[in-house]
């Protein structure tokens, strides 16, 4: 029993730490542009691509990660140029659009180049040794990538903190999120700021990019879609283009998220006899094991009821409009 | 200094400045004055580049500078504080200042923080506190002490008094005459005529987008015109 | 002198759209004949996506969830008693029993009504959502009806008794054919047009321009939005349904979000807001992605009409943000050569806004 809350704990933590490398760059973006960036899990998906192609070439960790921070960067940064900036300051709307277009590119870029590469649309991670295997503490197993993930995306984010807040880049990006206008008049480089954002963004979506492919053990060009989507559902627990609230949102998620699976399983879980039958019975119907399979729609709910509810989320940006 | 010739902006199918020539020369303090919607904000972020003219010349020191982009403007030392404060909310006053001079080395704007905070010693008590939590005369405070922090040689005012109490009002005239004294050319925009005219040196009169008076301020002030409209006798 | 002309035009058009299906009917030729179809099926959700966003503003990505409610609804309704029990053999008591596969001679009057019913239940469905989630603002709605779109899917995948899970659902009959597909189409593009041009539509297309503006001339919000997206469900179901009689075969997989994209690449090529715009945009996207398809197809570069279709979306949006048409409409009139000297009471560009 304490194994297995052990173990849910690390999954959410694990997850949470994926979650907010995401959605820091959601709302990096969203907070300076009010651009939901939808592409933003296809950079990821790119980013894994990245990695398992280098790997697939044979050259060393180091180098393969290094082409895939760096590749990341110079897609995110192209992105930015060619689709984002021609409509910068548009209605939210075209924005939000061309970002689902900009996906599509991705995806179907990357499928095109697996095909021609004579490569099958789904294929095996070549996880770096590092992340493969399981942790021991005790009787707990934990999965190496699990521990990697949590420990490595804390001290990233810490990175990032301090760099938002300490140096002049990060403080222009907060400036320019505040208040585009001012922060022209104070002659910040706008299109220099808006890029930065766009390439540490992309950057710490390929950090997420190579630890969901590690996790996940195979990738497809769609992989993406899922992850942004619960990146956005972080944002949004943490007050929309918040960036240390997207940090606590993405956790509150990672836990969120392991309840309905915890909990579906909790009848299996007990010792024979722990309880009566009755109360077996019950606990087999309120959390049924399907209940886990079910977790994305309800995450989804939640998200819907955050924004109806929460607008500003649970720190304290909104959505809820005025209507009569 | 500066010099606007023959400048018409617009909005779409709006047509805000119909053709404004003005000039404003080293030291001096100009005011630009007009009723609501005359077009005063929009020549002012025009000249910032914050819009681009559909036509005419922005010349500053000779250089047109019509179609540069706002942060070279800032950079060849014009700087403006815009209307309604505008201080970043979310950032603390210190961090709004050392962004105000941003387009200078960091070596600088941290010395320069000093000479900021001893003209607006209110703002030395608060370095710490998030600029939104700040009262709405200590935001303009921070506002002018924010486009000072890029040592501009031409500083734009976009309605300082607006929205502020008396006393404040006078503590920002004070200000403004401090600088003066010190030599920096400024140009002024105020619906608070009567203050400016007692401090500028000359002054426009802006009305639906073209400039139908001008001269010296001691002038404007006793013109029927402007006592009629601007200054309610 | 109006009253008589708009029938007369009307009729002429119908006419002529019906001699061309007999003509297709009649060719024999599957390849067109299916095209056809697609088209039709598309027009209805484009046009849905029309009413529900491009009258209002509201972007809806969760229109496809809509889509295949209908589907589902009305491929399991249809099903003969004998299949449903050896093929959905855990389906609940109350649904096992029906069977609208009965027809009235040639006419299958169980598929009609099944269509209906799926309609329906969109609609209610529609009705529930959008009372919660029209409230919100600009792209927040658009994150927030995806949510519905995911949660749809989910359900669909876990509700194995009903729907067969992730297994693919077939033995539909293929009731759909090139009458039936273009019937719902007109009814579609009919409904759309009078809607836009109704003191409803002007509603819609007020509160798009500005909220406040429309408000204070006591025009409600979350009216006119709510039953433009329960409209929208309605006739996303009718397609969904359409789609499963022609298809006979499918999978949760299908009602996602690339289907989603392609309508939405559709309306906006067209013009949001226009309802002649709607169907050249599907005319248009629906070419391009098939003559896409069949390039892919000879050059195995699987992925690159994707690509194209979506430059192209972004190019439009860049260069011709209101798309190919605005929310203006085409002038029938003067493209069949009819120019009337004087024309009265007509609809014209935008519909007009009252106060
Ligand atoms: N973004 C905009 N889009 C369209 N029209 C605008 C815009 N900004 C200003 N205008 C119009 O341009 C004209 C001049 O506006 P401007 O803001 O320059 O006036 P102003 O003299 O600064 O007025 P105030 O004293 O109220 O600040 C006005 O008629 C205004 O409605
Ligand atoms: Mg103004």
């Amino acid at each position: 029993m304490d194994v297995y809350v052990i173990q849910q704990i690390v999954n959410a933590l694990s997850a949470g730490s994926l979650y907010a490398l995401m959605a820091v760059g959601l709302a990096l973006i969203f907070g300076i542009l009010r651009l939901i960036n939808f592409a933003h899990g296809d950079v990821m998906m790119v980013a894994a691509y990245l990695a398992a192609f280098s790997l697939f070439a044979g050259l060393p960790l180091p180098v393969a990660l290094g082409i895939m921070v760096g590749g990341t960067v110079l897609i995110g940064l192209a992105i930015e140029r060619i689709a984002y900036r021609p409509i910068r300051g548009g209605p939210e709307v075209a924005m939000l659009l061309t970002s689902f277009a900009v996906g599509q590119i991705l995806q179907n870029g990357t499928l095109l180049l697996t095909r021609l590469a004579s490569q099958p649309i789904q294929i095996a991670f070549p996880t770096p040794d590092v992340l493969q295997g399981v942790v021991a503490i005790g009787r707990v197993t934990i999965p190496k990538v699990n521990v990697v993930g949590f420990g490595s995306g804390m001290v990233i984010l810490v990175g990032v903190m301090l760099f938002l807040t300490r140096t002049r880049t990060g403080l222009s990006m907060h400036a320019a999120a505040d208040d585009l206008p001012a922060a022209q008049l104070v002659g910040i480089r706008i299109n220099r700021v808006v890029a930065a954002a766009f390439a540490l963004s992309a950057a710490l979506a390929s950090v997420a990019g190579l630890l969901y492919a590690s996790q996940a053990g195979q990738i497809n060009p769609y992989l993406g879609f899922t992850p942004v989507l619960k990146a956005f559902i972080a944002a949004v627990i943490g007050g929309f283009g918040s960036i240390p609230g997207a940090v606590v949102g993405a956790y509150a998620l990672g836990f969120l998220e392991v309840i309905p699976t915890a909990l579906g399983g909790i009848a299996d879980i007990l010792p024979v006899g722990a309880v009566s039958p009755e109360i077996d019975d019950l606990l087999r119907t309120i959390f049924p094991s399907a209940l886990g399979s079910y977790r994305d729609a309800i995450v989804f709910l939640f998200l819907i009821l955050m924004l109806l509810f929460r607008p500003n989320g649970i720190l304290g940006g909104g959505a809820r409009e005025d209507v009569p | 200094m500066l010099e606007l010739v023959d400048l018409h902006v617009a909005y779409g199918n709006i047509r805000a400045l119909r053709g404004i020539s003005m000039r404003v020369e080293s030291g001096e303090l100009v005011a630009l004055i007009g009723s609501n919607g005359a077009g005063k904000s929009t020549t002012l972020k025009a000249i910032s580049g914050l819009l681009r003219p559909t036509s005419g010349r922005i010349l500053f020191e000779g250089e047109d500078i019509s179609r540069a982009s706002t942060d070279r403007i800032v950079s060849l030392g014009i700087s403006q504080c815009p209307e309604g404060r505008r201080v970043f909310a979310r950032l603390t006053v210190r961090e709004n200042l050392l962004l105000g001079g941003i387009t200078r080395p960091m070596s600088e704007v941290r010395s320069d923080l000093a000479s900021t905070t001893e003209l607006f010693p209110r703002l030395g008590e608060r370095m710490g506190q998030v600029a939104g939590t700040l009262s709405g005369g200590e935001q303009q405070m921070l506002a002018i002490g924010r486009a000072l922090m890029s040592r501009p040689r031409l500083l734009i005012l976009d309605e300082p008094s607006l929205g502020l109490a008396p006393l404040m009002v006078e503590r920002i005239f004070e200000v403004i005459d401090g600088l003066k004294d010190r030599g920096l050319t400024m140009l002024l925009v105020e619906q608070n005529v009567h203050h400016a005219l007692d401090s500028a040196d000359r002054a426009y009169v802006l009305e639906t987008g073209t400039i139908t008076l001008e001269g010296p301020a001691d002038m404007l002030r006793h013109d029927p015109e402007v006592e009629h409209s601007y200054l309610g006798r | 002198m109006s009253a008589l002309r708009i029938p007369r035009r009307t009729l002429v058009l119908l006419l002529a759209a019906s001699g061309t299906l007999a003509l297709l009917q009649l060719s024999g030729l599957a390849f067109w004949q299916g095209l056809a179809i697609n088209f039709a099926i598309f027009i209805i959700l484009v046009q849905a996506l029309n009413m529900a966003s491009g009258f209002t503003g509201v972007f809806s990505l969760g229109h496809i969830g809509f889509m295949a409610i209908g589907a589902y609804t009305s491929a399991i309704l249809t099903l003969p008693l004998a299949t449903k029990s050896e093929y959905l053999p855990n389906l609940p008591g109350w649904l096992a029993g029906i069977h609208l596969d009965v027809a009235v001679g040639p006419l299958p009057v169980g598929f009609f009504a099944a269509t209906l019913v799926a309609g329906l239940v969109a609609m209610v469905v529609a009705g529930l959502v959008g009372a919660v989630l029209m409230r919100l603002s600009g792209h927040f709605v658009a994150v927030a009806t995806l949510g519905f779109l995911v949660i749809v899917r989910v359900v669909l995948f876990n509700a194995d008794d009903i729907t067969r899970g992730s297994r693919t659902f077939s033995n539909v009959t293929p009731y759909t054919n090139l009458w039936w597909a273009w019937g719902w189409a007109v009814i579609a593009i009919y409904v759309a047009w009078r809607v836009k041009f109704s003191g409803l539509g002007r509603a819609m297309f007020a509160q798009k321009a500005d909220r406040w503006a429309a408000r204070s001339i006591g025009i409600s919000i979350l009216r006119p939005r709510l039953i433009a997206f329960v409209a929208g469900a309605f006739l996303s179901a009718i397609a969904g349904s359409l789609y499963a009689h022609f298809i006979t075969s499918f999978s949760p997989t299908v009602f996602y979000f690339d289907l989603t994209f392609r309508v939405i690449t559709m309306l906006v090529v067209g013009g949001m807001g226009s309802v002649s715009g709607a169907v050249i945009g599907t005319a248009l996207v629906l070419a391009l992605a098939e003559a896409l398809r069949r390039i892919e197809g000879a050059t195995l570069l699987y992925g690159l009409g994707g690509i194209l279709l979506a430059v192209f979306f972004i190019a439009v949006i860049i260069f011709r943000p209101s798309g190919i048409m605005g929310q203006r409409e085409v002038d029938l009139d003067r493209v069949l050569g009819w120019r009337p000297r004087w024309r009265r009471g007509r609809p014209d560009a935008e519909p007009s806004r009252r106060g």
